[in-house]
C-alpha cells in the first residue's frame, strides 16, 4: 500500500533540517553508485572502485561519519592515490573520474534535502559525461537506469513514497515512458548546433590496436583480439572481393634495423603543406553527394586520428583529409564513432609478371621517391645484405630484382605463424636465414629491407586487409585480427607498386582470412578463449552476429544522428529543407503529444475505483453474461451459479463453482 | 526579491480573486511555476546541452532530452495533484482575542489519489493541520494531505488549519494557500484561495467586580446568577415550546421539564452597553463579553443594545454568535 510520509515543515523550505532516511533511499544511493562504478568500469582505475565500496558503507552505517578522523583518513588517501594516477596532466576522462569520486563521496555525509539534490544533480551530470567515453547500447542502458533511481531519490525527498522499491520503480518507469515520446521528437528535430568553443578531449583511455610503429611480433599480437575496428559498406557498382581490400592506415617509412617508425619530419611537413592542424573545432561529419561509386566507413573510436583508406581514394566527407602518401586523417583524435566517405573509381591494375604486385593510384602514386625512402642503418643485417648483393652482381632490371625476392619467399620454406619465434638486434638476418617462420610483419619488414638495400624506394603500409562481409545489412566489418602489413616500393617504368609477400607465403590469408591461414596451428585468437569459443559455437556466433547488427544500426541512426542526418530526414518527408520547417513541424509534432498526454492525465481522473474483488466480480458477471445468463439483483455469486446450473454446459459447472467460492470469500469476508 | 515579486504577484491575485462559500481548483486559480530546486535543474540541462554542443555527442543531446520531457511532464502531473479539488470552509469559530485562528475545511471532491499538499494560512504561518487520512476500500491509495493526523480519526476529508492570534475586530477570512511539489520537487504548483467567511475576534472576557454593573435592574441582577430553580418549572405538555425545555435537567434526570412561562418572563437580561460604558472601552467590552458567554452558557434568554447595533432576545448558539459579532466589531 502506498503511503505519505511528510518529511519535516523545514526540509521544504531551507533543506536544514536532518532528513529522516528510509532504508529504500539508502538503497537507491547505494545502487547509483553501483552503476556508476561498473559504467565507469573501463576507464576508471581500479582503486576508484575500492573508495566507491568504502563510500558506499557510510550510506549504511552511518555511525562511520561519526568518526572524523577514519573520514578524513579515506578522503586524503582517495585525494593522494588520484594525484598519483592522473599527476598534471589534464584529460577529460580523469576529469570525470574526478567528478564520479567527488560525487560518490557525498554518500558519505547525505542528511539534508540538499545533499541528497547536490548528489543527484551530480550523477545527472556524470552519466551525461559518460556519454563521451562509451556509446554503446549497454551504457546507454546502465545510465537510464540510474536516471531512474535518481528520480526515485527526488521522489523520496519530496515525500512521494511509494512503500517499495519496485512500486517506486514502477511508478517511474510509467512516466519515462510517457516522457519518451517527447524525448525522440526533441532528438529527432531539435536544431543540432556548431560546437561554441573547442574542448580538450584527448582521454588517455587505453584501448588494443594499432600504434605508430611496427616491430616484429606486434601485429600478431594484434590478432589476437576480434574487437571491431570498423564497417564499411560499398556503393552498388564496386563489389569488392575479399583480397582485393587493402585497408591503408599509415605508412612507415623510417627503419632502425627492427622497429619501422612513421617519419615525423615528413608528416609534420605534409599536414603543414596541406594546412591541417591538431586541436581544432570537432568537425560535424558531412558526407557529399555522388554520382561516382563510393564507400562509406564508420569507425569505432580509437583515440587517434588516422583513418582508413582503399589505395586510389579521393575523399567525400568534410571531416577527413588526405595528408599525402595516400594517408588520410581526422583534425582531431576519434572519441565517437565516426562516419566518413571516400570516393573509388576502381581496385587498381595489376602488374604482369610480378607475383601479388598491383600498381597505385591516386595523387600520390606517381610522386617520386625521397632519399628517406632508400635509408637504411648501417651495419645491421649484414647476412641480408650480402645476400642483396649477390642477386645484384647478375644485373637484374629493377622488376626482375623484385621478381627473383618474391620467388624466394614462395620458394624457400618460409611458413606463416601466429607465434614467430622471438628475433634479436639483426632482426632480418635471424628470420631469413634461421628463423623463416613468421607474421605478415616479418615478411614485409625483410622485403622492405631487401629493396632498400639495392636501392629501391620502399615503404611499409600498416592497415587492415579483408573483412568479414554481412550480407544480409550489406557491410564489411573489420577487426583487429584483420591487421594486416605490407609493401610498397617505386619500380621505375611503373611508379608506386604495392607488394604483399604474405600472399606467396599463406594465400589463405589473402583469399580468405587470418582463421583460415593458421587453421593448422591452432592458434587464431588462442589468448582469447571466450571469443574464440564463442565464434566456434552457431549460436553464440550467430548472437554476436546479430548484436553487431543491432550495433550497426544503432551507430548509424542514434550515435551517428547529427545535422546531417536531420538534413536529409527533413527533406525525405518534405522534399525540401529549411530550418524554419524543422522547428515548425518539432513544435506541430510536441503540441499534438502534449494534447494526447493531457488527455492521458485527465481521463487518469477518472479511473476506475473499484477494489479487486469487485473488478473480478464484474468480470466474472460479464462472462456468464456471454452465456445468456444476467444477474439479478442483490443476488450473490453463489446463488448466481446456482440458479443457472441448469443452463449451462456441464464442463463449466466446477470452474465456476469454484470461482463464485473464491469470489464470495473474497468480496464477503 | 523572489519573496517581494511574490508578494506583489499575491496582491494582483487577491484584487482579483472571488470570494466564494466554495472553491474549485481549476486552470483559473492554480499557478505553476519551477521551484528553487527545479530552477536549478534547469541551469544544470543547459550545462549539458552546452556539453553536448561542444563535443557534439548525440547520446548527451537524448539524455538532455529525456530529462527536459520528464521536466515537462512533472509540470502536468503537478498541475493535475491539485486540479479538481474543492474547498468549503466547514466552521470557522469565534476566537477569542489573543487565541490562534482555527479554521475547518472540507475537501469535497477528490477523485482520485494526491500526494502532499500543503496547506498554508496567512501566507505565514501553518501551524497546525489535522489530517485525512486514507478513505474508501483498503486497497485503493490513501488520499493523502500534507499534514500530520490529529483529530482527523473522526473528520475524514476534513483539515483543520491554525492560524496567527489576532486582536478584537470582524475580519475577513485570511487567503489560504494550498501547494505541492509532486512528484519530483521541481515544479510547484499553488493557489491562494479566498473565502467567504468573516473571522470574529471577541475580546476577553473578564468577570466585572460585583455590585459595578450598577444601573442593571436589581432583579435581574438577582436573577442573573441563580439559575433555573425546580419550582419554576413544570412537565413537559405537548405544545409546550422546545426552546423552553431544560435540556440540562433532562440530560441529569432524564425527565423531560419545561421552563414555567410566568418565570421565564421575569428571567430576561437586557445588556446594555452604557451600563458597562464606564469602565473604558476594551474594560466594558471584556465585562460584557464575560457576561453574554455566561448567560449564553446558562441557556438563559438575554438581548444585547450596543451603539453600533442591537441584538434582540433570543438564545441558542446563533444568538450568542451575533452577540459575540456585535461586540468584536465595537468601534
Amino acid at each position: 500500500m502506498k503511503k505519505f510520509n511528510p518529511p519535516k515543515q523545514e526540509n521544504q523550505k531551507a533543506g536544514v533540517a536532518r532528513l529522516e532516511f528510509s532504508s529504500v533511499m539508502k538503497r537507491l544511493i547505494a545502487l547509483c553508485i553501483g552503476f556508476q562504478a561498473f559504467a565507469f568500469f573501463s576507464i576508471a582505475p581500479v582503486w576508484v572502485l575500492l573508495f566507491l565500496g568504502i563510500f558506499s558503507l557510510y550510506i549504511f552505517w552511518p555511525k562511520l561519519a561519526a568518526v572524523r578522523f577514519v573520514r578524513g583518513g579515506v578522503i586524503i588517501s582517495c585525494l593522494v592515490s588520484f594525484g598519483l594516477t592522473y599527476g598534471k596532466a589534464y584529460s577529460v576522462e580523469m576529469a570525470a573520474v574526478f567528478l564520479l569520486l567527488v560525487c560518490c563521496m557525498k554518500a558519505t555525509e547525505i542528511l539534508r534535502m540538499r545533499d541528497v539534490l547536490v548528489f543527484v544533480y551530480t550523477m545527472f551530470y556524470l552519466s551525461a559525461v559518460s556519454f563521451l567515453f562509451e556509446q554503446g547500447i549497454g551504457h546507454v542502458l546502465l545510465e537510464l537506469s540510474v536516471l531512474v533511481f535518481c528520480l526515485g531519490l527526488l521522489m523520496l525527498a519530496n515525500g512521494v513514497e511509494f512503500g517499495s522499491l519496485r512500486g517506486q520503480f514502477s511508478g517511474i518507469a510509467k512516466l519515462l515512458a510517457v516522457a519518451l515520446p517527447f524525448a525522440v521528437v526533441f532528438f529527432l528535430f531539435f536544431p543540432r548546433m556548431a560546437p561554441l568553443w573547442s574542448l580538450p578531449i584527448k582521454t588517455s583511455h587505453a584501448k588494443t590496436g594499432m600504434s605508430e610503429e611496427m616491430s616484429p611480433g606486434d601485429i600478431a599480437d594484434l590478432s589476437q583480439s576480434a574487437e571491431r575496428v570498423f564497417r564499411a559498406t560499398f556503393s552498388e557498382s564496386l563489389s569488392p572481393k575479399q583480397h582485393q581490400l587493402y585497408w591503408r592506415a599509415m605508412v612507415l617509412d623510417q627503419f632502425d634495423g627492427r622497429t619501422w617508425r612513421r617519419g615525423v619530419d615528413r608528416l609534420n611537413s605534409q599536414r603543414f603543406a596541406r594546412g591541417i592542424s591538431y586541436g581544432a573545432k570537432y568537425e560535424e561529419p558531412k558526407l557529399f553527394e555522388t554520382q561516382r561509386p563510393f564507400y562509406d566507413v564508420m569507425m569505432d573510436p580509437h583515440q587517434e586520428r588516422w583513418a582508413y583508406a582503399l589505395n586510389g581514394s579521393e575523399r567525400a566527407s568534410n571531416n577527413i583529409h588526405e595528408i599525402g602518401l595516400g594517408a588520410f586523417e581526422f583534425k582531431l583524435d576519434v572519441v565517437s564513432p565516426t562516419p566518413y566517405r571516400l570516393i573509388l573509381d576502381s581496385f587498381g591494375s595489376s602488374v604482369d609478371g610480378l607475383a601479388t604486385a598491383m600498381k597505385l593510384s591516386g595523387s600520390d602514386a606517381a610522386s617520386s621517391p625521397l632519399a628517406q625512402d632508400v635509408a637504411l642503418p648501417r651495419s645491421v643485417n649484414p647476412k641480408t645484405r650480402a645476400l642483396v648483393d649477390s642477386i645484384l652482381r647478375a644485373g637484374p632490371t629493377e622488376s626482375e630484382f623484385v621478381r627473383r625476392l618474391l620467388e624466394m619467399f614462395a620458394t624457400e620454406g618460409f611458413a606463416y605463424t601466429l607465434k614467430p619465434p622471438l628475433l634479436g638486434d639483426n632482426s632480418i638476418d635471424e628470420f631469413l636465414f634461421s628463423a623463416k617462420r613468421g607474421f605478415c610483419e616479418h615478411y614485409a619488414s625483410s622485403l622492405a629491407f631487401m629493396l632498400r638495400s639495392a636501392d629501391i624506394p620502399a615503404r611499409i603500409v600498416l592497415g587492415y586487409q579483408g573483412g568479414e562481409y554481412n550480407a544480409e545489412l550489406d557491410y564489411w566489418l573489420i577487426r583487429q585480427y584483420d591487421a594486416h602489413a605490407w609493401v610498397e616500393a617505386y619500380i621505375s617504368g611503373l611508379g608506386w607498386v604495392r607488394l604483399d609477400p604474405t600472399a606467396l607465403i599463406a594465400p589463405d590469408r589473402i583469399a580468405m582470412n587470418l582463421e583460415a591461414a593458421v587453421a593448422g596451428e591452432g592458434t587464431f585468437l588462442s589468448e582469447s578463449p571466450f571469443t574464440a569459443f564463442s565464434r566456434a559455437n552457431a549460436l553464440l556466433s550467430w548472437v554476436m552476429r546479430k548484436s553487431d547488427e543491432v550495433n550497426y544500426r544503432w551507430q548509424k541512426w542514434v550515435v551517428g544522428y547529427g545535422e546531417s542526418s536531420q538534413i536529409s530526414l527533413i527533406s525525405n518527408l518534405f522534399g525540401e529543407f529549411s530550418w524554419r520547417l524543422m522547428l515548425w513541424f518539432m513544435l506541430g509534432l510536441l503540441g499534438v503529444l502534449s494534447c494526447a498526454t493531457v488527455l492521458y492525465f485527465w481521463l487518469g481522473r477518472y479511473r476506475s475505483k473499484l477494489s479487486k474483488p469487485e473488478r473480478r466480480f464484474l468480470r466474472f458477471v460479464a462472462f456468464l453474461r456471454a452465456f445468456g445468463v444476467r444477474r439479478e439483483l442483490g443476488e450473490t455469486p453463489r446463488a448466481l451459479v446456482a440458479r443457472t446450473r441448469p443452463t449451462l454446459r456441464p464442463s463449466l459447472h466446477r470452474p465456476l463453482a469454484q470461482r463464485a467460492e473464491s469470489l464470495e470469500k473474497d468480496l464477503y469476508t | 526579491m523572489g519573496c517581494a515579486i511574490s508578494r506583489i504577484f499575491k496582491n494582483f491575485v487577491a484584487r482579483r480573486a472571488q470570494k466564494n462559500k466554495v472553491h474549485e481548483l481549476t486552470q483559473k486559480n492554480i499557478y505553476i511555476f519551477p521551484s528553487k530546486q527545479g530552477g536549478v535543474f534547469l541551469l544544470m540541462l543547459l550545462l549539458m546541452l552546452v556539453t553536448a554542443i561542444n563535443y557534439q555527442s548525440s547520446l548527451i543531446y537524448l539524455f538532455v532530452f529525456i530529462l527536459f520531457s520528464v521536466f515537462v511532464l512533472s509540470i502536468w502531473l503537478c498541475f493535475f495533484n491539485l486540479h479538481g479539488v474543492r474547498f468549503r470552509v466547514d466552521s470557522c469559530p469565534a476566537i477569542e482575542a489573543g487565541n490562534s485562528l482555527r479554521v475547518k475545511f472540507s475537501l469535497l471532491d477528490s477523485g482520485k489519489d494526491r500526494w502532499g499538499v500543503r496547506a498554508v494560512l496567512d501566507n505565514e504561518k501553518v501551524v497546525e493541520s489535522a489530517g485525512l487520512e486514507s478513505k474508501g476500500r483498503p486497497e485503493s491509495p490513501a488520499f493523502v494531505w500534507f499534514a500530520n493526523a490529529r483529530d482527523g480519526a473522526s473528520s475524514g476529508s476534513v483539515i483543520v488549519l491554525e492560524g496567527q492570534s489576532y486582536s478584537r475586530g470582524v475580519y475577513a477570512l485570511p487567503g489560504v494557500k494550498f501547494e505541492t511539489f509532486f512528484p519530483f520537487g521541481l515544479v510547484r504548483a499553488w493557489t491562494w484561495l479566498w473565502f467567504d467567511s468573516s473571522l470574529i475576534v471577541y475580546p476577553i472576557p473578564i468577570a466585572p467586580p460585583v455590585g459595578q454593573d450598577a444601573h442593571a435592574s436589581d432583579q435581574s441582577q438577582e436573577k442573573k446568577y441563580k439559575g433555573t430553580e425546580p419550582d419554576d418549572s413544570r412537565r413537559f405538555q405537548s405544545g409546550d415550546a422546545l426552546r423552553r425545555v431544560m435540556w440540562r435537567h433532562y440530560a441529569l434526570r432524564d425527565e423531560l421539564m419545561v421552563q414555567d412561562s410566568a418565570w421565564q418572563g421575569s428571567s430576561n437580561t437586557a445588556l446594555q452597553w452604557e451600563t458597562y460604558a464606564g469602565f473604558g472601552v476594551e474594560q466594558a467590552l471584556s465585562f460584557l463579553c464575560f457576561d453574554v458567554m455566561h448567560l449564553a452558557r446558562e441557556n438563559l434568554e438575554f438581548s444585547l443594545t450596543m451603539p453600533n447595533g442591537e441584538v434582540a432576545m433570543g438564545v441558542g448558539a446563533q444568538h450568542l454568535d451575533s452577540c459575540l459579532a456585535l461586540l468584536a466589531g465595537f468601534k
